[in-house]
């Protein structure tokens, strides 16, 4: 912990991807932590693709993706899908199945390493996973994805043309490298303060814990 | 809650390219490993008590 001053904010970096439902969900449930710990949090979020295979353009949903992918019968991803909703609606996420794009999101990690840049990241990740889960929006189309960028305050412009140049594909790549490194292996993966590991949507509670536990930490060594 | 604004994270570029980190919480927290979102026997459980309270099965 050299160099950290007790009254720095604790760094959290996120590995997630915009189309995971549990990426939403324990998004929801750390800020419920954070709030609970009370203290100041840093926080940057980190690309990671589950599907990176997938089309843009995919024509079909993520009921019939998940069928044809996984050689399910349809009745049993609706069971899957209806399970992810209900826990999803516990934390107040009305996840609408029924119209979700799904889509490759390397263009969603490029547009959210961009709006970093611009101090707008967290606005930009919370905007393309509720166009992606609630609001049926698309997240893998350029145009798409400078409309909901321009929403958060970003020039429409410029996002068209740095997403049009690749301009932020290196950092997505290096993000995806650097899970790979850690031995990440699913999403979402919290980092916290650079030493503790904490992985999937975790309770609250317990993400308020790890923060207070690294605040502790750092004031018995001061 | 605030945001980094740097293109690249220092401290993530000055982490152990190892992973060297503590793992805290519940080893069974839902996540999504590949296109496969995986889901806790005890949350199918809590879904199904659910279903159960609201007459659904």
């Amino acid at each position: 912990m050299v160099g950290v001053h007790v009254s720095d904010p604790i760094k959290v970096d996120i590995w997630s991807d915009v189309q995971c439902p549990w990426c939403y969900i324990g998004k929801r449930k750390f800020e419920a932590g954070v709030a609970a710990y009370g203290g100041d949090v840093e926080v940057e979020y980190h690309s990671f693709e589950l599907a990176p295979d997938t089309p843009v353009d995919f024509d079909g949903t993520p009921r019939e993706y998940l069928s044809a992918r996984k050689g399910l019968p349809l009745e049993q991803v609706d069971l899957m899908l209806e399970r992810v909703v209900g826990i999803a609606a516990s934390v107040g996420l009305d996840y609408d199945y029924d119209h979700v794009h799904q889509t490759n999101t390397i263009k969603a990690h490029e547009l959210l390493h961009h709006a970093k840049s611009k101090g707008l990241q967290l606005e930009m990740k919370e905007r393309l996973l509720r166009a992606y889960f609630i609001e049926g929006g698309h997240v893998g189309r350029i145009e798409d994805l400078a409309d909901l960028a321009a929403e958060v305050g970003l020039d429409r412009a410029e996002v068209v043309r740095v997403l049009s140049e690749e301009r932020y594909l290196a950092d997505v790549k290096q993000d995806v490298a650097q899970a790979a490194a850690y031995g990440i292996q699913g999403v979402p993966f919290f980092v916290v303060d650079g030493r503790y590991g904490v992985s999937g949507a975790q309770d609250a509670q317990t993400f308020a814990n790890v923060l207070a536990q690294v605040a502790s930490e750092r004031e018995s060594v001061a | 809650m605030t945001e980094s604004s740097a293109s690249v994270s220092p401290s993530v570029a000055a982490l152990p390219t190892a992973p060297a980190f503590a793992m805290l919480g519940d080893a069974d927290a839902e996540s999504c490993v590949g296109d496969v979102c995986v889901i806790p026997a005890h949350h199918e459980q809590a879904v199904i008590n659910r279903l159960v309270d609201s007459d659904r099965v």
